[in-house]
C-alpha cells in the first residue's frame, strides 16, 4: 500500500501524528484523550448530529464537531477548555431536558453511554422546570419486533439505530419520524421486523431506547460476566461475547466491542439462539445400553465406559465408521481424524457436510480466499448463488458496508433475488446448478463479446472488465456443483487481475474440521490424493451399514441428527448395528438408539480454535461456568491416552493444528490439480419446464429465523417459524394458485403440504422452501442442502 | 407480494412523470406527496406505500418524509388547513397564544378538525419566517406579524367566503 501522508498536530497540549482523513475523535482516543460521542460510531460513517463531541480549534471561530472534523497540519485542538467544558454541558442538559432517567428500571443502566457521559461531562443539574415530553403508551413502548424491546421517551435522536439499518444491515426497516420534540424512531407505520440482522440496532443505541427484549428486566449487567467465544451457527464463525449471571447461567450473547473490523455487531441467530443449549432438549447426562437397560451417568464418569466402547469399535478394524459435523473446533476434529484412523483403525471417516467441491476449494483457496479487508476495500462485488443474508448474514453484513458506505458495485447472479440485490446494479437471473456455465459464460465474454447475451450480463462483463479489485462469493449451491465450478471460478479469478474468491459453505466450522479431520479419502497432511478408499459422504456409510460392512458408528459433533439425511432409514440402519456411539450436545431420537451417548458441550461452551469462511482463525476459550462437563478436545485426549496413545496437552494439539493449517495453506498456492474429472458437476442445467407438470426445482435451505433446531430449541426465534413455499408469481399465476394457497409439494413419492407465497424474486421455474420450516419426518426426502431438488406442485392441497 | 394500487392511472402517471424529472428518484419524493395530497386530502398509510413502490425508494423514507413536514397531513383536514407557528421566535412574540385563542374560538384542540369541516387547527414548527413572526398559514397563504384581531377577521371572512 502507498504510504498515506501524515499531519502533525496538537491536542490537549500533546504532539501527535496522525494520517490525512484521520477523525480528531480517533485521534485523540489514540493518545488517550477521551471526547465523548454519541452519534458517531467506527462503523458508521461521520453525521455530527449530536454536538456533544464539540471541540475548540485555535483560530477557528466556532467550537467544531471531532466526529466529523479531520485532522489538519498544525492544528492546535483543546478538548478540555472553558469553552469546550461549558458547550458540553449545555448539550447534556438539553439532552436530558425530554430524557425521563428511568435509570433504575432501564435495561440499558450500567452500560449507558448516556449516563456514562452525563455523569463525566454533564452539570450535574438541571434547570428545566418544564414538563418532559411523554409519547403516550401507543408510541412510547411500540411492540417494533418480537425480540426487541422500545422506549422512545429515552431516545436522544443520534440516528445510530437507523444508520445501522441502512449501512450495516441493509434494510432500511427503521427511521425517524416527525421532528422535533415529537421526533421518535419506528418503522413504516409500526410494522413488525424480521431481519437476519435483528438486535444490531440495539446493539449500537446509546441509551436505552432499543434493548434485547429477550432479556429485558432480567438482570443488571453489573451482574454479568462476559466470556469470550465463537458463535458455530454458520461459517461465518462469528466472535462473541457470552454473558454469565451471577449463577453462570447464559443470560444473553452479544458481540465484542473491539476496534477489529469484524467485531461489533452479530447476527439475530447468532444473538438471540443464546438460550438454545438451555432447555430441556439438551443432553445433559449420558446413557448407556447394556443389556437392554440404559444406565445413565455424568460426563465426569464417562470416561471408562467410553473406554470399553473405543475397545468394542477398535476390535473389528475398518467395520467402524466415524463420522462428524462442522459444529466442532479445528483441535476436537483433528483429534477424532487422529483417534479414527490410529486408534479405531478405519478409513471411514465421513463429514455429515460434505459439499462436492469443498475438498477442491480448500485444495485450491486456503488462506487465499478474500477476506474481510478484501471485501471492504472492493470497487466490485459479484455474488453468484450466494443468499448471503440466509447462509451467512455477517458475510453479507461485509457486503452491505462495501456498498453502501464505500461505494463498491455490486452485481447478483443466481436463481434468487436476494438482500444484497435490491442493493446491487443488477441481477442476472440463472438457473440453480449452473453457476459453472455462468462463469464460464463470463469468462468468454470477457474475450469476445457475445450477441445474444442479456443486457445484465452485459453490464456485468463491462463492470468486470473495469474493475480494479474485483471480489467474487459464492454461496452452498455453486460449492456443491462440485470441482469442475471451483476450477471455472479459479481461473475467471486467474484472468480478472487483483480479484479475490470466496466459498461460503453451509455449516459451522465447516472448513477447519475438514482440514483437520479429512475424510475417506482424504488424510489430513497429506492431501486428497491419498485415498484410503474409505467411505467419505453419508450415503456410502448408509449403505454399508444396510449391506453389512460397517457394524459399528461413532458419531461426533452437534445436533447431528438433523445433519443426517434421509432419516427414517438411517434410523433402520442403525438397528442393525453392533455399536452404535454418539457425542452430541443435544437430545434426540439419535442419542436414544445409542448404545452410548456422551454429552458434550454446546456451540458456545466450547474450547479451541475455528477457521472462518473469511479465513479468520478465532478463538472461544471454553470459560463459561455453567457449560457441561470438560471440553470435547480434553475429553478424546484423555481417551486416546487410555487407549494406549501417548499422552499430550491441550496446548500442544492447539499449536499442532495451527502447523497443519499453515501446511495446507502453503500447499494450496501451488494449485494441485484434482484427480476428479471436470464434467463431474454442473450438469443439472435448466431454466426450468412447466412447473405444474414436469416439476419445479426446489431450492432448499436454512432460513435464519427458521434456522434448524438451534433456533426452534431457544424460546426466542422459533416464534418466527414460517413454512410457506416461495414460488415466482407469474409460475404461481399460470397454475392459478394465488398467494396463500396451500398445495401440495410432491417430490419422489412423498407429499408435504406447504402454503405458497408468491413472489418476483425468484427465478421462473424455481421455489424456496426452508428446510428448517420441516419436521425430520417431514423431510426424509431431501437430498443434502446445496443440491437443488425437482418437485412437483399440485394445487389444491389438503390443509 | 404487491399491493393493490389505491392512485388512479393519472395521479401514477404523473409521479412516474415526475420521478423521470430528476436524476435521483428520492428528489421527487415531495413533489409526489404534494401530488398525492392535492388529489386525496391527505396521505394514508397505502398511498405513502405506492409512493415508494413507483419512486422505488424503501417505505420508511416516504414515511420519514411525510411526517417531518407539516405541510403533509395524515387524517382528513378541513377546507382551511390554520397552522400557527410555535416555534422560538414565534411563541416570543405570541405564537402559542394565538394558538390558544384559536383553540377557544373555533372550540377544537390543536390537531382538530372543526364539525362542519372548514377548518383544521395545527401548531408547527418554524415557518420559515421569523423576522415576521408570528406567523400563521393558512393552506398556501403566509400570514405575518399576526394578531388576535387579525386572525379573528381572517377567520369571518374565511368563513363567509366558504358560505358563497
Ligand atoms: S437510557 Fe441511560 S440515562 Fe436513560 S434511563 Fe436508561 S440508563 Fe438511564
Ligand atoms: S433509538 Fe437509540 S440509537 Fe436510535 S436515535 Fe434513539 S438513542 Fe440513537
Ligand atoms: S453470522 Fe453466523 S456465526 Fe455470525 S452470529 Fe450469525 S449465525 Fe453466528
Ligand atoms: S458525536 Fe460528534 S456530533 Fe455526535
Amino acid at each position: 500500500m502507498a504510504d498515506i501522508a501524515k499531519v502533525r498536530l496538537t491536542i490537549d497540549g500533546i504532539s501527535t501524528e496522525a494520517e490525512k482523513g484521520v477523525l480528531l475523535v480517533e485521534a485523540a482516543r489514540r493518545i488517550g484523550i477521551k471526547i465523548p460521542v454519541f452519534c458517531s460510531h467506527s462503523k458508521l460513517l461521520p453525521l455530527g448530529a449530536c454536538r456533544i463531541c464539540l471541540v475548540e480549534i485555535e483560530k477557528a471561530p466556532k467550537l467544531v464537531t471531532a466526529c466529523t472534523t479531520p485532522v489538519g497540519e498544525g492544528m492546535v485542538v483543546f478538548t478540555r477548555s472553558a469553552r469546550v467544558v461549558k458547550a458540553r454541558q449545555g448539550i447534556v442538559e438539553f439532552l436530558l431536558a425530554n430524557h425521563p432517567l428511568d435509570c433504575p428500571i432501564c435495561d440499558q443502566g450500567g452500560e449507558c453511554e448516556l449516563q456514562d457521559v452525563c455523569f463525566e461531562f454533564g452539570r450535574g443539574k438541571s434547570r428545566f422546570e418544564d414538563i418532559k415530553r411523554n409519547f403516550d403508551n401507543k408510541y412510547g413502548r411500540i411492540k417494533l419486533s418480537p425480540v426487541l424491546s422500545w422506549v422512545n421517551n429515552r431516545c436522544i435522536h443520534c440516528e445510530r439505530c437507523t444508520r445501522v439499518c441502512h449501512q450495516v444491515v441493509g434494510e432500511d426497516h427503521i427511521g425517524m419520524l416527525n421532528r422535533g420534540d415529537k421526533a421518535m424512531i419506528s418503522t413504516f407505520q409500526f410494522t413488525q421486523m424480521t431481519c437476519e440482522l435483528c438486535g444490531n440496532c440495539a446493539e449500537v443505541c446509546p441509551t436505552g431506547t432499543i434493548t434485547n427484549g429477550t432479556v429485558k428486566y432480567k438482570d443488571r449487567v453489573w451482574n454479568l460476566t462476559p466470556n469470550p467465544s465463537v458463535c458455530l451457527l454458520c461459517s461465518s464463525s462469528c466472535a462473541t461475547r457470552v454473558w454469565t449471571d451471577l449463577k453462570g447461567k447464559v443470560t444473553r450473547v452479544t458481540a465484542p466491542k473491539d476496534e477489529q473490523d469484524c467485531c461489533d455487531f452479530l447476527c439475530a441467530k447468532g444473538r438471540f439462539s443464546f438460550d438454545a443449549d438451555q432447555g430441556e432438549q439438551r443432553l445433559r447426562e449420558g446413557t448407556k445400553i447394556t443389556s437392554e437397560v440404559a444406565e445413565t451417568f455424568q460426563q465426569s464418569e464417562s470416561l471408562q465406559p467410553t473406554v470399553q466402547a473405543f475397545k468394542a469399535l477398535a476390535k473389528d478394524s475398518g467395520s467402524t465408521a466415524v463420522i462428524y459435523n462442522s459444529r466442532i473446533a479445528n483441535e476436537e476434529a483433528y483429534l477424532v481424524g487422529r483417534i479414527a484412523r490410529t486408534v479405531l483403525k478405519t478409513p471411514h471417516v465421513v463429514p455429515l457436510e460434505n459439499h462436492e467441491g469443498l475438498t477442491s476449494y480448500l485444495d485450491r483457496f486456503s488462506g487465499r480466499q478474500s477476506t474481510s479487508k478484501d471485501i471492504l476495500s472492493a470497487d466490485l462485488i459479484l455474488l453468484v448463488d450466494a443468499p448471503l443474508a440466509r447462509e451467512t448474514p455477517m458475510i453479507g453484513y461485509f457486503v452491505t458496508r462495501a456498498v453502501r458506505q464505500k461505494g463498491a458495485a455490486l452485481y447478483t447472479v443466481g436463481p434468487e433475488k436476494t438482500r444484497h440485490s435490491s442493493m446491487g446494479l443488477a441481477h442476472h437471473w440463472n438457473a440453480p446448478g449452473a453457476s459453472k456455465d455462468f462463469v464460464l459464460s463470463l469468462i468468454e465474454a470477457l474475450q469476445s463479446r457475445k450477441s445474444d447475451a442479456s443486457a445484465e450480463f452485459n453490464k456485468i462483463v463491462d463492470a468486470v472488465q473495469g474493475s480494479r479489485q474485483m471480489v467474487i462469493i459464492a454461496g452452498s449451491r455453486p460449492l456443491a456443483e462440485g470441482p469442475a465450478f471451483i476450477r471455472a471460478i479459479e481461473s475467471l479469478s486467474s484472468k480478472v487481475a487483483n480479484s479475490k474468491v470466496l466459498m461460503v459453505p453451509e455449516g459451522g466450522n465447516t472448513l477447519g474440521a475438514m482440514l483437520m479431520a479429512g475424510s475417506g479419502m482424504r488424510v489430513p497432511g497429506w492431501g486428497s490424493n491419498v485415498s484410503q478408499n474409505g467411505c467419505s459422504v453419508q450415503e456410502d456409510v448408509l449403505g454399508a451399514i444396510e449391506k453389512g460392512s460397517i457394524k459399528n458408528v461413532l458419531l461426533i459433533g452437534e445436533d447431528l441428527q438433523e445433519g443426517l439425511i434421509n432419516w427414517p432409514r438411517w434410523k433402520t440402519a442403525f438397528a442393525k448395528l453392533a455399536n452404535l456411539v454418539v457425542f452430541d450436545a443435544f437430545r434426540s431420537e439419535l442419542t436414544s438408539l445409542a448404545t452410548l451417548a456422551v454429552p458434550v458441550r454446546s456451540f458456545h461452551e466450547f474450547e479451541g480454535s475455528v477457521l472462518s469462511a473469511l479465513g479468520e482463525w478465532k478463538i472461544a476459550r471454553g470459560s463459561i461456568p455453567g457449560a457441561v462437563g470438560q471440553s470435547m478436545s480434553r475429553l478424546l485426549l484423555k481417551l486416546e491416552s487410555e487407549l494406549g496413545g501417548a499422552e499430550q496437552s491441550f496446548a500442544s494439539v492447539t499449536s499442532e493444528v495451527k502447523k497443519l493449517y499453515q501446511w495446507h495453506v502453503s500447499r494450496a498456492t501451488e494449485a494441485v490439480e484434482d484427480k476428479k474429472s471436470a464434467d463431474s458437476a454442473g450438469k443439472d442445467k435448466s431454466t426450468g419446464g412447466n412447473p405444474g407438470k414436469d416439476g419445479v426445482f426446489l431450492l432448499i435451505g436454512n432460513d435464519l429465523y427458521h434456522s434448524g433446531a438451534m433456533t426452534l430449541r431457544g424460546a426466542h426465534l422459533g416464534q418466527f417459524l414460517n413454512r410457506s413455499l416461495l414460488m415466482n408469481s407469474a409460475d404461481a399465476e399460470k397454475m392459478k394458485i394465488s398467494n396463500d394457497a396451500r398445495v401440495q409439494l410432491k417430490i419422489g413419492s412423498d407429499k408435504v403440504s406447504v402454503a405458497v407465497r408468491t413472489t418476483d424474486d425468484i427465478m421462473s421455474g424455481c421455489c424456496f422452501l426452508a428446510l428448517n420450516s420441516l419436521s425430520p419426518d417431514e423431510r426424509r426426502w431431501f437430498g443434502g442442502i446445496g443440491k437443488p431438488l425437482t418437485a412437483v406442485i399440485i394445487s389444491g392441497g389438503a390443509a | 407480494m404487491k399491493s393493490k394500487t389505491v392512485f388512479s392511472e393519472k395521479l401514477r402517471a404523473d409521479i412516474l412523470q415526475l420521478k423521470a424529472m430528476y436524476p435521483i428518484a428520492q428528489s421527487a419524493l415531495i413533489p409526489a406527496l404534494h401530488r398525492v395530497q392535492e388529489e386525496k386530502g391527505h396521505l394514508e398509510p397505502n398511498s405513502m406505500l405506492e409512493v415508494a413502490q413507483l419512486l422505488g425508494i424503501p417505505p420508511i423514507e416516504v414515511m420519514k418524509t411525510g411526517t417531518f413536514y407539516t405541510m403533509f397531513h395524515h387524517k382528513p383536514v378541513g377546507k382551511y388547513r390554520v397552522q400557527v407557528c410555535v416555534n422560538l421566535t414565534c411563541s416570543m412574540l405570541g405564537g402559542r397564544h394565538l394558538l390558544s385563542h384559536l383553540e377557544e374560538k373555533l372550540g377544537i384542540k390543536d390537531g382538530e378538525t372543526t364539525s362542519d369541516g372548514l377548518f383544521t387547527l395545527i401548531g408547527v414548527q418554524c415557518l420559515g419566517a421569523c423576522h415576521e413572526a408570528p406567523v400563521v398559514q393558512i393552506n398556501n397563504d403566509y400570514h405575518s406579524l399576526v394578531s388576535e384581531k387579525k386572525l379573528d377577521t381572517l377567520l369571518s371572512s374565511l368563513r363567509s367566503g366558504a358560505k358563497r
